[in-house]
């Protein structure tokens, strides 16, 4: 995400430097930004959702992130250091949530930014590791990530596809603001409705695992889709949600997608 | 032809009707809350929404009411996208059922993003307070529970911008033990109650189904560290008063968290003036005639 240091520099004696800084959360300035506000993205955004999902959003939770960490240790951290850093504090829930709301939108914003014109696909070592792990075509798996957030994401959340540190690549869904990164503040089971016994014996194995302390966690996400109202209602209303995800999962920037796959070099 | 559609259909199928609250219209809107495209995103898109997905998830709706699904499907994970859908419904209705709206004007564009800044006012009377409207049996028992009504309209509407997703923030009457089941419903305190996503205030006392379920599991459990597991299965004593399984809740008022219901007129950054206009919206007349009466012994709780 772009900071703003104000940095202040003080010398004190010979060679020691002193400098105080404080960040300020603005909203990244994207490639082509001008073209977006007139435009949208095609057969994604209108002009006014766009605003609505990354202007606006972005801006409420950068800002409201400052005032959460101004004064604070957290201060001139990134938002994904953040995530990070309060993932295992539940007293510091309110800013974790802002924090990792605006680090996956901008994850979102960047797998489907436009590409001029130009038709990007997926590569060739992203379709294999497609192939390998569900035994089915990319087509295919897009068709499961739209119904398993329509399935399990009852209210606002996030669609991520994510590859783990074995490399295998899984579809993921969280509630609100969870974030890919740690997997016990991934969020994934809505407590709120009837919580099957599966679900409950994965809870209950990863609140074991989170307990006995250093949980290594190499999750890194290849596709975020923004699940919020203020994502799709301006342009999909209501009952447009799963038809929001489809335009999104056909319409991808692979430049960016491509690039997050690990290739091993 | 027409006739014997419809006599084929009722034979089939007992479908959820979308649900009609008289004072909500198509053409008007909530005068000084929500604009005509603002209330059809936030209640008619959705009551229909709702409604059609439960048709979907239901196989038989057997004339059951969403309150019977809501209690009896709560701890039946196969039946879950019922149970979501019937509180979703039940919970948007009874929160649109006290709007009626007031005389100010909905706010021609979305609050800009100086709204964050803004310093809290230090009013301490408010338009529409229930002492206003005549409600006085509610005013008294909304001192006697929360201190002041400033305290109550705070922790009401605090509460609700608290929740960050989708919620809605209840005012609950906790009935009282009633050692004899014909006596009339009486209540102690009131309480303001936060639910999530299709949370519902008739089965707060989810405790219990975790616990049932951990215990069924206890046996397949035996790979997980001997404390991990203890844990789990210990309630503590704030657990063991508020979720009773005993206590019982009656909700008198329920305010929308949603995105869907102020993010078209009030844009992302005017949750809080949402707020503001809703507290002046409420008919306490409403809310006052869903309040049993007061239970004159005094009983320990807190």
């Amino acid at each position: 995400m772009a900071k703003f240091f104000r940095i202040s520099t003080l010398k004190l004696g010979y060679m020691i430097k002193f400098a105080a800084r404080r960040a300020i959360h603005t909203v990244p300035r994207l490639p082509g930004i001008s073209k977006l506000e007139t435009e949208g993205i095609p057969n994604i955004f209108s002009a006014g959702g766009f605003k609505q999902c990354w202007l606006d959003q972005q801006k409420y939770l950068c800002d409201k992130l400052t005032l959460a960490t101004a004064g604070t240790a957290l201060e001139s951290y990134l938002p994904f250091h953040i995530v990070l850093n309060t993932a295992k504090k539940p007293f510091q829930t309110h800013i974790f949530n802002l924090a990792s709301a605006a680090h996956n939108n901008h994850l979102f914003i960047e797998n489907i930014l436009p590409t001029d014109g130009v038709e990007t696909k997926p590569s060739r070592l992203f379709e294999q590791r497609i192939r390998a792990q569900f035994d089915h075509s990319w087509e295919e798996v897009k068709e499961e990530m739209v119904r398993r957030s329509e399935q399990e994401v009852l209210g606002q959340g996030w669609l991520f596809l994510v590859e783990n540190a074995n490399k295998e690549v899984h579809i993921l869904t969280v509630q609100n603001n969870g974030t890919p990164y740690y997997f016990p503040r991934n969020q994934s089971i809505d407590f709120n409705a009837p919580v099957s016994t599966e679900d409950l014996d994965q809870f209950k194995e990863i609140e074991a695992l989170a307990s006995k302390g250093d949980v290594e966690d190499w999750t890194m996400p290849l596709i975020a889709v923004n699940l919020w109202d203020q994502a799709y209602l301006k342009d999909y209303g209501v009952a447009g949600r799963s038809k929001y995800v489809k335009n999104v999962l056909d319409n991808l920037n692979w430049i960016a997608i491509n690039k997050r796959l690990y290739s091993g070099n | 032809m027409i006739l014997g559609r419809r006599v084929l259909s009722r034979t089939f199928k007992r479908m959820y009707i979308v649900p009609k609250l008289e004072q909500l219209s198509r053409e008007q809107g909530i005068p000084g809350v929500l604009s005509v495209e603002g209330l059809k995103c936030a209640w008619f898109d959705r009551a229909e929404h709702y409604v059609d997905r439960l048709n979907q998830v239901s196989t038989d709706s057997d004339g059951r009411s969403l309150e019977a699904n809501i209690r009896e499907l709560a701890d039946v994970s196969s039946k879950k996208q019922i149970y979501s859908y019937s509180s979703l419904l039940y919970n948007l209705k009874f929160a649109f059922s006290v709007l009626h709206g007031n005389s100010g004007t909905v706010a021609e564009r979305p609050i800009a993003s100086s709204g964050l800044l803004q310093t809290p006012k230090l009013t301490l009377e408010y338009a529409n307070e229930p002492l206003q409207t005549g409600n006085e049996r509610l005013h008294q028992a909304l001192l006697e529970s929360f201190g002041s009504i400033v305290e109550f309209r705070s922790l009401l509407l605090n509460s609700n911008l608290a929740i960050s997703g989708d919620g809605y923030t209840w005012l609950v009457a906790k009935k009282s033990n009633a050692k004899d089941a014909l006596m009339e419903t009486e209540f102690d305190k009131l309480f303001i109650l936060n639910t999530y996503n299709a949370g519902s205030p008739f089965t707060v006392d989810r405790t219990h189904h975790f616990q049932r379920a951990a215990q069924q599991n206890s046996s397949e459990l035996h790979h997980l560290p001997e404390e991990a597991t203890n844990k789990n299965t210990t309630t503590t004593v704030t657990d063991a008063a508020v979720y009773k399984k005993s206590t019982v809740y009656i909700p008198l008022l329920a305010i929308d968290a949603s995105p869907k219901t102020w993010l078209h007129d009030y844009g992302v950054f005017g949750k809080q003036e949402y707020l503001d206009k809703i507290w002046e919206s409420i008919e306490w007349g409403i809310v006052e005639s869903r309040l049993p009466k007061k239970s004159s012994r005094t009983s320990f709780m807190f």
